[in-house]
């Protein structure tokens, strides 16, 4: 299912407030924010609104936040091929391990230090 | 009254007591240079750009939006818009009733791209 992905590049200040008002129904609250959104004509309305403020494209995912921040990350260097304590299964916390996620990382070295 | 800090009307902003601050006419060149005319039309090609990125969306998923279909019916693409509106704007004090766009209060961040009737 595709999505909008919306990121806020131009401030809202000093604009209508109907203008503000989609913004923040938008979750676009700062600039260089981004969220997503159904692909549906009550977004497509509200995106027109604001199409001079927003930088716009299609995505198949609809990521977190926290997603986006670990995209970003550069890579650590190494990768961990087999871990004595932890394994797939058995994360303490039920989170899946990705070797670029630097959380998961340290979640695992924190387990097995211990 | 404390010296210094804000008063209680002060603290109301309402439009009489603060109008929203427009860069007087006179401190702006007559003439948009050339660098923002290029920029005028990187956002004209942007805007385009998003709403052909709505309306392909939508017909993928079988749907319109009205807004979408009103802003293609009315609104040229900036290839279809000729130079005299892409930087001018019709007005209706000016001499020859056009001036710049850059004259135009938060003229990066608003969409003007027909005249008026007749004009």
């Amino acid at each position: 299912m595709p999505f909008f992905k919306v990121t806020l590049i131009r401030s809202g200040i000093g604009l209508s407030h109907k203008k503000l008002g989609v913004l923040k129904a938008l979750g676009l609250r700062k600039r260089m924010r981004t969220v997503f959104h159904d692909v549906n004509p009550a977004i497509a309305g509200q995106l027109m609104k604001v199409k001079e403020l927003i930088a716009l494209s299609t995505s198949d995912k609809k990521l977190t936040r926290r997603q986006m921040h670990e995209k970003r990350q550069p890579p650590t260097g190494f990768e961990v091929e087999k871990s004595r304590l932890v394994t797939k299964e058995e994360t303490p916390t039920g989170a899946v391990l990705d070797r670029t996620s630097r959380r998961s990382m340290n979640l695992c070295f924190g387990v097995d230090m211990i | 009254m404390v010296r210094g800090q804000p008063t209680q009307l002060e603290h109301q902003a309402s439009p009489l007591t603060h109008p929203p601050y427009v860069e007087p006419d006179r401190k702006r060149p007559w003439r948009i240079s050339k660098p923002q005319k290029y920029r005028q039309r990187q956002r004209l090609q942007r805007i385009d750009r998003i709403v052909d990125t709505i309306e392909s969306a939508l017909a993928k998923r079988g749907m319109t939006s009205q807004a979408v279909e009103i802003w293609k019916a009315e609104m040229p693409t900036e290839t279809e818009m000729p130079p005299r509106d892409k930087y001018t704007i019709f007005d209706k004090k000016h001499k020859g009733y056009r001036k710049g766009i850059h004259k135009l209060p938060k003229w990066t961040r608003v969409s003007q791209r027909i005249n008026p009737i007749g004009f």
